[in-house]
């Protein structure tokens, strides 16, 4: 090295001087090679040879990428500027942070009230900080917010020009930062503004005011048909022949301009004072294509899919076309005639059946629907887009021909808006067998009472049972033992389910509607309890099923070899050696895993099975995120869902009524499975979920994720109960059957024991050498089975956490215990199905599969133990009764 | 300017990263990092689809959890980030802020709650990341300049945010070409320290 003139300091090395140029010198170096370049002539002059084009900060420093141009909003510097000022608390310290932190959000909520309320009517003129558009914009003057809509935020200004009031509507930053969206928002926009119509709520102007681009558009006093319909109920027929006429009306002249609305429901139409419906957002629909991605990629992502088309809601976006905005028409005639719209349920439900089943029709929901109508409406509402009318002009002839021959001009000022209290409904669970039985007289009976009324139920069978459900939950059990009760109820949705012998009891009438004057204050309607709509079967009423586990009964019990279907047969009987060890006693056939329901068109097979601990019910997750649930007593299918796009693994509780799912999107959600609907979202973890185990009860689940942490959930009271790192990631977590500890499984073998109530380290142990790819708690033994990514399989003493018993063959499946704890199952690479002692080296029972390629995956024992859930390589899943001696 | 006064005056804050300062209960830190994040959390909430106004509540409701649960939020893996942590409080912020709403919507028969509870659970793509990156990081730069002296900025400002030639740059601002590449180091060793682990 060369001295330096100044200092006799060797001069620096490159990679140094490099280093120091980015500013990423080890500690306490900088001090001493600063010092040097301070007075090194040369090695300034080497530096200045060097580039910095690969330092990330730079490159990011230098690029002409604009400011993002939401943090520019007023709101956002007021939220920064009252956060800075806020807390001067400068002893905030570990020990104190509470406090101080309780300390600070008591001043934030005094402080942040003057701020949170600039949407009321008044607010903004005074505090117009709020608003990310100025007071004065352009020739407008922004008077309040109004709205959000998914892709744009809508004020109401004061056109200072033509001295009028306008909705000005500035689509949100992600549209307005991307140029391309930006001219395909004025594009669209443009092709709005040429349709005019009076049943279309007019676009005045499109503009750009300081890199805004904005629309303005007529603006609309009066009440939303939502708001509307949600108020009164379904509309006379006559009323919503006219309304959907007058909407197909605006909606042809429109599709003679090649503008497809593609978003037409209930909020989009506004009713006028003189209650004709005014359409608005035309076209636009289009431009928030962040809203597409998001219906096509995730289902449960929207929650009101509602009045999409099947093609909508298949994603295929080069499909919709005119037809879809007939659909949607069709949809809405639906609503205003039986009260609801076709499909109901969670958004991940709604789109499953959209795409799958056939719109109930509206005579079965409501008799007194026209039927000519309810032809209209199905026609509208075809599946596929060629069998719906031709052109929207010629749906609205259709509705027009029908206006015309039931002329019922009494009915034309219904319409216009009226202030009455929202109606109360009751949804009576009629389950596919549970059905409602109100007789004129008899002997035990239901009063309910509510705000506005009663409401009596009798039944004079004393095998009948009524409860009273909310969200699931049993309030009340009325049979002949209670005698007759009576119960108040507070204002709410509540559901009645009536148990028992189907055979017995018949509904009459199905539906039943209490009016005070025009207004339905207490309705009944049957729901749609599953996707079963075969009643020979028995119910799969999720009441029904939990009162069969409770009280002890084995489903899997009752099923009787000779009523094997003759494709099960040829499918296992093939493949299952009938050796007297193992009987088939009933199953689902590849077949008809794919065709959950009759009439529906085939679901790709399924990727994966996870059976309940039970034994009794199965979900199957098909490609596009589908889940079906089975019930394997009645080999039903019992529920359809669509899970969120990143969830890809899933499991259920012990007893089968709730799923967990879990994947990419991080957090652990928990679906019910009695009603379908989203139960619960556990936040916490940072990155992909790998495994999710329920303790026994269903009230805590374990997780592990990528991000290095386990997991534990309180899913009744919706919390984390802690979040441990395993060191490593692991990828398999277990619940011991007493629900006292977790188990995990990290990248070189090693199992960690935790106390699930303390989050304290128990026991750590090497179980294997290889990534631990799977857990199982022994059921009956304190005993863990370990499998890795070789396939190798251990059996762990949790006592002395140390492997007691390692299986000599290589399990390809995970392996399953009996409920006795003293069996695994698994299959072997080459296809045998092996049920091989838990402790010792024994195999108890090897069945080769005589079918070259075929592989016997052991899903599950049922809780007695007398039945293994077998899925086989084609798809298809059997349920084999152990033993010899056949079951009662 | 004498390269050396430079030298002298720019010793600001020590080497701690902004989080470590702001868990020591250092006021100044607090606002920085108020300043630094809070433009992300407002434009998450925002592209969550809430008004301008209620972005800036849930935004403040989200630094109120920060402000009491930093102590929490222990970098566990060399991967773990705090802008990854305050988005999932952010998320679960704004889903709760849904969720009320849904309530409220679901008696008045509305629907538009229901299409964003849940919308935000998408995980962040890359250029979405690269992108809240690159602002991070030039909102830390506006804010360095409290730290050093005028001259400091400027030297840095003009080689690396303008790409100026070092040489040029020395010249134009009177300072020695050792002086230029020393404010350059600085500055970019305390944004690599600062923004450390965020």
């Amino acid at each position: 090295m060369t001295p330096s003139s100044f200092t006799g300091d060797p001069c620096l090395a490159a990679q140094v001087l490099t280093q120091y140029l980015r500013g990423d010198l080890p500690e306490g170096e900088h001090e001493r090679v600063e010092r040097h370049v301070s007075v090194c002539q040369r090695c300034a002059l080497a530096l200045d040879t060097f580039t910095d084009g690969e330092d990330d900060i730079v490159l990011r420093l230098r690029a002409p990428e604009a400011s993002d141009p939401l943090e520019s909003e007023a709101g956002c510097q007021h939220m920064v500027a009252r956060l800075s000022a806020l807390p001067r608390q400068p002893n905030r310290g570990r020990s104190h942070s509470h406090g101080s932190g309780d300390k600070f959000a008591a001043a934030w909520s005094r402080d942040t009230q003057s701020f949170a309320s600039p949407q009321n009517s008044t607010g903004c003129r005074n505090d117009c900080n709020s608003a990310p558009l100025p007071e004065v914009f352009g020739r407008y003057r922004i008077l309040r917010w109004l709205g959000a809509g998914g892709m744009a935020d809508v004020y109401l200004a004061h056109d200072t020009e033509l001295d009028r009031q306008v909705a000005l509507k500035a689509p949100n930053l992600s549209i307005q930062q991307s140029s391309i969206e930006r001219e395909r928002f004025k594009r669209e926009a443009r092709a709005a503004a040429a349709i005019h119509h009076p049943q279309v709520c007019s676009v005045f102007d499109i503009g750009e005011h300081e890199g805004v681009c904005y629309l303005t558009m007529r603006y609309v006093e009066g009440q939303l048909l939502s708001s509307h319909l949600a108020a009164h109920g379904r509309l006379p027929a006559h009323d919503a022949a006219r309304l959907v006429s007058q909407l197909a009306d605006a909606v042809a002249s429109a599709h003679e301009r090649g503008v497809v609305h593609r978003d037409i429901k209930p909020a989009n139409v506004f009713l006028d004072p003189q209650g004709l419906p005014i359409l608005m957002d035309f076209g636009l629909a289009s431009v928030d294509r962040r809203q597409e991605d998001k219906l096509t990629q995730a289902g449960a992502v929207m929650g009101t899919p509602a009045y999409m088309s099947p093609e909508q809601a298949a994603g295929q976006i080069e499909q919709v076309g005119p037809a879809s905005d007939i659909y949607s028409l069709g949809v809405l005639l639906f609503e205003m005639l039986v009260g609801r719209p076709p499909f109901t349920g969670s958004a991940s439900e709604v789109i499953g059946k959209i795409l799958y089943l056939p719109p109930p029709k509206p005579t079965e929901l409501l008799r007194e629907v026209d039927s000519e109508l309810e032809a209209i409406c199905l026609r509208a509402m075809s599946k596929s887009p060629e069998h719906r009318y031709a052109s929207v002009v010629e749906f609205r002839q259709a509705l027009q021909n029908w206006l015309a021959k039931h002329d019922a001009s009494k009915h034309d000022a219904s319409l216009a808006p009226t202030r009455t209290p929202p109606r109360m409904r009751w949804w009576i669970a009629a389950g596919v067998a549970s059905l409602l039985a109100i007789v004129a007289c008899g002997v035990y009976s239901l009063v309910l009472h509510t705000p506005t009324g009663a409401i009596e139920v009798r039944f004079h069978d004393e095998n009948a049972q009524v409860r009273v459900l909310q969200e699931g939950k049993v309030l009340e059990i009325i049979d002949a033992s209670t005698g007759s009760q009576m119960r108040r109820l507070s204002t709410g949705r509540y559901e009645l389910a009536l148990v028992g012998d189907r055979n017995q009891f018949v509904v009459q009438p199905a539906r039943v509607q209490l009016k005070r004057g025009d207004h339905v204050i207490v309705e009944i309607l049957p729901v749609e309890r599953s996707l079963v709509g075969n009643s020979e079967q028995e119910p799969a009423h999720p009441t029904a099923a939990a009162t069969a586990t409770s009280t002890g009964k084995l489903p899997l019990n009752q099923l009787d070899p000779s009523t094997v279907s003759p494709e099960l047969r040829s499918q296992f009987l093939k493949t299952v050696p009938q050796n007297g060890e193992l009987t088939l006693v009933g199953g689902i056939s590849a077949e008809s895993l794919q065709r959950p329901q009759a009439g529906m068109a085939p679901l790709e097979p399924p990727l994966f099975l996870v059976l309940s601990g039970d034994g009794a019910t199965l979900a199957a997750m098909h490609p596009g995120k589908v889940v079906v649930i089975w019930d394997l007593a009645t080999q039903q299918s019992t529920r359809y869902m669509t899970m969120p796009r990143y969830d890809t693994t899933m499991t259920l509780s012990h007893d089968g009524t709730i799923l967990a799912s879990a994947g990419g999107g991080w957090p652990v959600r928990v679906w019910s499975l009695a009603d379908g609907m989203l139960q619960s979202t556990h936040e916490g973890h940072t990155n992909w979920v790998n495994t999710i185990a329920f303790s026994r009860d269903g009230k805590l689940a374990a997780s592990s994720s990528k991000d290095g942490t386990v997991r534990v959930w309180d899913i009744v009271n919706r919390g984390n109960l802690w979040a441990r790192p395993h060191g490593d990631w692991s990828r398999a977590v277990a619940i011991s059957p007493d629900g006292l500890q977790v188990a995990s499984g990290g990248q070189k073998g090693l199992v960690k024991l935790w106390d699930i109530a303390s989050g304290k380290l128990i026991r750590t142990w090497t179980a294997s050498t290889h990534p631990v790819l799977h857990l199982q708690f022994n059921p009956a033994k304190p005993t863990l089975a370990v499998k890795d990514e070789t396939g190798a399989l251990t059996v762990s003493s949790l006592t002395y956490g140390k492997p007691l018993l390692r299986v000599a063959m290589h399990p390809l499946t995970f392996p399953r215990f009996s409920p006795d704890g003293d069996t695994i199952a698994f299959a072997t690479p080459e296809g045998e199905l092996v049920l091989h002692d838990s402790a010792l080296p024994t195999v108890r029972l090897r069945l080769p599969a005589p079918v070259k390629g075929a592989v016997l995956t052991p899903l599950g024992f049922s809780d007695d133990g007398r039945h293994l859930v077998v899925s086989d390589s084609t798809g298809g899943v059997g349920i084999f009764r152990l033993g010899s001696t056949p079951a009662p | 300017m004498n390269d050396h006064d430079i030298l002298e005056r720019d010793l600001g804050p020590t080497s701690l990263s902004l989080l470590v300062r702001v868990r020591g209960g250092e006021e100044q830190a607090w606002t920085k990092l108020v300043h630094l994040y809070g433009p992300l959390v407002y434009a998450w909430c925002r592209r969550w689809g809430l008004s301008p106004p209620d972005a800036a509540d849930v935004g403040q409701e989200v630094f109120c959890a920060v402000w009491s649960s930093l102590d929490g939020f222990r970098r566990e893996r060399p991967g773990d980030s705090f802008r990854a942590w305050l988005r999932v409080v952010a998320r679960n912020k704004t889903n709760d802020f849904w969720r009320r709403q849904c309530q409220q919507e679901q008696s008045a028969g509305g629907s538009r709650a229901w299409q964003y509870l849940e919308a935000s659970c998408e995980p962040p793509d890359e250029a979405e990341i690269s992108r809240e990156t690159t602002q991070l990081y030039r909102r830390a730069v506006e804010l360095l300049t409290t730290d050093f002296e005028p001259a400091t900025v400027a030297a840095f400002w003009r080689t690396v945010v303008e790409g100026q030639p070092a040489r040029e740059a020395a010249q134009s601002l009177g300072l020695s070409l050792n002086a230029v590449y020393i404010a350059k180091s600085r500055v970019l060793a305390r944004l690599r320290e600062e923004l450390a682990g965020l």
